[in-house]
């Protein structure tokens, strides 16, 4: 796949929150967030619902704008990085009636302002294929979106976001509504992708998490970069009122403390 | 049917009628399409009512105040573009619900052209041909606007293709794609309102909205692609304005109606007997 231009900071981080402030005319939802991912790492942002991962996510993609702080993406304002930046949404959220085939939604990761208009060329469909045939779904290229499973069409998402060449992957709870043969087919992906561009996924599912990310940053209004270690974290166990033994402290980090149960 | 293919031999008005039927169906057909799978057929509703605000003021000022080369059609489409201009300011600058808009736009729209209407010496005739079509009324000038309308729609469904299916699905990820989305709402809101005023001239205000939604939800069941249904809710309408021309011609039928509970019958069959017949075939297979 050929990359359209490059941001031309190829040392910059992948992702930088510098005291970063959010709210929606209400109660703030993120305060004072520093936050610094460098290339290549494959992150989890977790938490409780409403506790702010989302958000995180959409201040990352440029649709909303902080409240104070600063944020780069790959070296550049978030809007600006979006050619490089792979979204892969939550699939359950498309209309089933759609009338949409396979190798239309991938498509659709090659639209770009400055594409000729018109239909897609050969450049185009071939990009796609290969991004399809990436997370091994080419053979239902023209088959409905709808007939797939939950797992395919999360799958179709990712391939979606391949098709432009992204430096940064960011989902959004992609193991949602997935049975487990194909988490494990989404776990192997996802590690094959990490191999050349920096990812991070929202995720509730922390047993999943642990075997796939080498860091899970905590959000819930504060934010906290915790390394993925054997420890037991007695935080997150107060949050999520489970056992978890997968999450490490990072004593030596810059938090000083899990900021996921601080009110 | 032998009756009406002998009048339409006879009739120029009836011709005429015809290729209006025709020519609707392709404006009809793609807006259709893009309106259902959006789902903004509420929005499509409030539009077609808020022209009746434009066609009752433009004939009370062609009959009242003399202008006489205003014709409700000249105020059916200042007064749908205002409402496509309305929809977008309010869609990206209020804070108003967007649902809340769409009804105010729909009964204010009413009761300014009932004013009107009321204010205008003559017969109440007019009225009815808005509220419930004429295909009868419709002239050579009119079947010159719709081909017109219909030209551009095609040009921008082919052209735009791809970025209508993507903001149609996905309109976060067509923006995180830089394709410019405020704007894409903003022309398709004014091909809407446009597609809405031709179609009211054949099945009036009240109606239109089960010519824009019914047809298209029965072809949707039939396609596997936007550009199918797009192309098969075209058939279905030019079918449905035919069938209803002819039927309420040899039965002395009033056609708008006529054509809307063909429309209906056709999205019955479609919908339930599509999941008869998928029921059917589950059946044979177990």
């Amino acid at each position: 796949m050929k990359r359209q231009g490059s941001l031309h900071a190829g040392d910059a981080p992948a992702l930088t929150f510098d005291r970063v402030w959010f709210a929606y005319d209400g109660p703030v939802v993120l305060e004072d967030v520093t936050l610094s991912i460098p290339r290549g790492d494959f992150v989890s942002l977790v938490g409780p619902n409403g506790g702010g991962k989302t958000t995180l996510l959409r201040l990352a993609l440029g649709l909303i704008a902080p409240a104070r702080g600063k944020i780069s993406v790959l070296g550049a304002a978030p809007a600006d990085a979006r050619r490089f930046v792979g979204y892969v949404p939550q699939h359950q959220v498309f209309d089933p009636q759609f009338p949409v085939t396979v190798m239309e939604v991938t498509l659709m990761g090659r639209l770009a302002p400055a594409r000729p208009l018109g239909p897609y060329g050969r450049g185009e469909k071939a990009a796609a294929s290969e991004a399809l045939g990436k997370v091994g779904l080419l053979d239902t290229r023209d088959r409905p979106f709808s007939t797939l499973s939950g797992g395919q069409r999360q799958r179709v998402l990712i391939a979606r976001a391949l098709a432009s060449a992204p430096e940064l992957l960011l989902m959004d709870e992609p193991t949602a509504n997935v049975d487990s043969p194909a988490l494990v087919e989404l776990y192997d992906l996802l590690r094959l992708l990490n191999q050349t561009m920096t990812v991070v996924l929202v995720s509730h599912d922390l047993g999943f998490v642990s075997r796939l990310v080498r860091r899970v940053v905590c959000v819930n209004r504060t934010v906290t970069t915790h390394p993925v270690g054997e420890l037991s974290g007695a935080e997150m166990q107060r949050v999520y009122g489970t056992a978890v033994h997968m999450v490490r402290h990072d004593v030596h980090g810059d938090g000083g403390g899990c900021g996921c149960t601080s009110s | 049917m032998h009756e009406f293919l002998t009048a339409l031999g006879d009739f120029a008005f009836l011709r005429c009628a015809l290729a209006g039927g025709l020519l609707v169906s392709v404006a009809g057909g793609i807006v259709g399409s893009l309106v259902v799978t959006r789902r903004l057929t509420a929005l499509a509703g409030g539009i077609a009512h808020f022209i009746l605000g434009g066609m009752g003021g433009a004939r009370y000022l062609s009959k009242v105040h003399g202008i006489e080369w205003l014709s409700p059609l000249h105020g059916a489409l200042a007064a749908a573009l205002l409402a496509a201009v309305i929809m977008t300011f309010v869609r990206l600058h209020a804070k108003e619900r967007e649902d809340t808009m769409i009804g105010a736009l729909w009964a204010l729209g009413m009761a300014a052209g009932v004013l009107f209407i009321w204010r205008t010496p003559g017969y109440n005739e007019d009225l009815m041909a808005y509220l419930f079509g004429d295909i009868l009324l419709m002239s050579t000038g009119d079947l010159v606007v719709i081909a017109i309308l219909d030209a551009i729609i095609l040009a921008v469904a082919f052209v735009f293709y791809g970025q209508l299916v993507a903001v149609c699905f996905d309109e976060e990820f067509a923006r995180l794609r830089g394709l410019p989305v405020d704007l894409f709402y903003f022309v398709f809101l004014c091909l809407t309102a446009l597609t809405v005023v031709v179609l009211v001239t054949v099945v009036g205000v009240v109606m239109v909205i089960a010519l824009l939604t019914l047809p298209v939800a029965a072809a949707g069941r039939c396609s596997t692609r936007l550009w199918q249904m797009m192309a098969l809710s075209t058939v279905f309408i030019a079918g449905l304005t035919t069938l209803g021309l002819a039927v309420s011609y040899d039965a002395n039928l009033p056609t708008g109606a006529t054509i809307v509970m063909l429309a209906g019958a056709l999205y019955v069959v479609v919908t339930f007997g599509g999941k008869a017949l998928a029921r059917v075939r589950v059946r044979a297979r177990g």
